[in-house]
């Protein structure tokens, strides 16, 4: 309903208009196209239209444009062609609203170009389920660019903290599957330090970062075979170590930030027993035997 | 992240240290020690240590053996030394190796994992879990867990003529008769070893051994 009184208010706009009936058959006819559903043919037609010189600074041409690619985007059936689509929706719906000074049509565009970068936002949270880092971060960066043109002063704090956390846990995940892949743990350990750089106080990265760097320490004692010998078990000691205390202050950061949950108690507990200080790792292990179940 | 037993009589176990030390230092700057004196040495260690280990009994949950980063470290540190010490005795020197574990559940689980299939010289090793008790079987290698410190000084008496390298993991141990002590340095785990306790066992150290060890008393 919504679209289809968008579309009226196109329709409307563009008739009631004598002037443009008269200088612009090319944009009555996209305006058709686009009513009888024809959409490819619409789309040839209002490119043509927006580039003629009476058209190109038409608010109305961009709105109509922006509209055609927008149902294009809709119907595409690849990934590809989608984000060109919505890119090409976004700009004309941008134009349009620069254009019209008179703000005959900022709702209608506004709404619309709100609801595609959403669309983004939601492809990167999609991209991410799928564990598809390289989709998230590209659209992800679509939607940031999408909104700060709108709005160069969008505060996408939030939402980017949102985001990169998600982000990191996709990196982890694809790091626990292939221990090898040593660019996934840097990867992951780069998306929660920009979170605690943006928010410092996000338990969520704290934690996340220190049980990844921990992970890391244990994994790397745990490929210890039977042909270590006792030099090699030493540096591979010496290695663990630093993750483990690497792991260290963030993990006491989360569980400063939040002393009652159990999961960060047993993670004090474990960096400390790894880190062979048996004092501090029985404190914690205390604390957690202590603290009732959440 | 990980579970774990741990030993919340450390400070006691302590506390216990100093005044056995005091003890044994003060029989030593006697002129002899009467076999007398040596019982009531004995009793007094075990007496002392004892109430440690009922504090260690407090149930907790068990740490995950795969996450034991010590389990994992001392599992190959044994494999290592028994690479690395000769056996004397000629009946040490066939049929199976025998690795005994008190205590340290997650360590059994890690030799019986990563080294109960390989051969220390030609002999195939055998992972045994002991019950807690100071009747111990005859091993070539006995670890005993901190949770089981209660049994040391019966295990010391009767292992005081057996080919066995007992291998510990408190302060001290060394000077209470271990031949290997795992000890905690700088965040890591090394060992300590005592060449003495080593030959009342018949046991040669290797020289590799002695040269990697964070600290040996001749």
């Amino acid at each position: 309903m919504n679209m289809l009184r968008r579309i009226l208010i196109v329709v409307l706009t563009v008739l009631s208009s004598p002037w443009l009936a008269a200088q612009s058959d090319m944009l009555v006819e996209a305006l058709r196209k686009y009513q009888a559903g024809e959409l490819s043919v619409a789309r040839e037609l209002i490119d043509e239209a927006v580039q003629l010189p009476e058209h190109v600074g038409n608010a109305e041409a961009w709105l109509l444009r922006g509209f055609v690619y927008k149902d294009l985007y809709k119907a595409a059936t690849t990934v590809d062609r989608s984000d060109e689509l919505r890119d090409e929706a976004l700009l004309s719906l941008f134009n349009c609203i620069a254009m019209d000074t008179a703000g005959s049509y900022r709702d209608n565009a506004s709404q619309a170009y709100e609801f595609l970068t959403r669309s983004y936002f939601n492809d990167a949270a999609r991209a991410l389920n799928d564990m598809d880092d390289v989709r998230a971060l590209n659209v992800f960066a679509k939607y940031k660019a999408a909104a700060l043109r709108r709005d160069p002063q969008s505060d996408l704090h939030s939402r980017e903290i949102e985001f990169m956390n998600a982000l990191g846990t996709v990196y982890t995940k694809r790091f626990n599957q292939d221990r090898k892949s040593l660019d996934r743990f840097d990867k992951a350990i780069a998306a929660y330090k920009s979170v605690i750089e943006l928010d410092p106080e996000n338990y969520g990265a704290n934690y996340n970062l220190a049980t990844l760097f921990y992970n890391r320490g244990v994994y790397n004692i745990q490929r210890i075979s039977a042909d270590d010998e006792i030099p090699s078990i030493l540096e591979i000691q010496e290695v663990s170590r630093e993750f483990f205390q690497q792991a260290l202050p963030f993990m006491l950061k989360a569980h400063d930030m939040n002393p009652s949950r159990r999961e960060t108690l047993l993670g004090l507990e474990g960096i400390y027993y790894s880190l062979q200080d048996q004092e501090s790792s029985d404190k914690f292990r205390q604390l957690f035997e202590e603290m009732p179940q959440e | 992240m990980q579970k774990m037993s741990s030993h919340p009589g450390e400070a006691m176990r302590l506390l216990c240290r100093v005044v056995l030390n005091s003890c044994t230092k003060a029989m030593r700057l006697g002129a002899k020690s009467t076999p007398g004196a040596i019982a009531a040495m004995r009793l007094l260690r075990i007496v002392l240590v004892t109430p440690v280990f009922l504090f260690a009994t407090v149930p907790q949950q068990p740490r995950e053996a795969e996450k034991d980063t010590t389990a994992i470290l001392q599992a190959n540190y044994l494999y290592n030394i028994a690479k690395l010490v000769e056996w004397k005795d000629a009946e040490m020197r066939s049929g199976n190796f025998v690795i005994g574990i008190i205590g340290g559940a997650n360590l059994y689980q890690e030799l019986i994992k990563q080294y109960s299939t390989r051969t220390i010289g030609k002999q195939p090793i055998e992972v045994r879990k002991l019950p807690r008790s100071a009747d111990v079987e005859k091993c070539h290698i006995l670890f005993v867990g901190r949770s089981d410190l209660g049994l040391l000084p019966e295990i010391y008496k009767k292992l005081q003529k057996e080919p066995t390298l007992v291998v510990t993991e408190y302060t001290g141990a060394l000077e209470d008769g271990a031949v290997v002590n795992f000890v905690k340095v700088n965040n890591l785990l090394k060992y300590e070893m005592s060449l003495s306790n080593a030959q009342k066992h018949r046991l040669v150290m290797g020289l590799t051994l002695k040269n990697l060890a964070h600290h040996v008393e001749e």
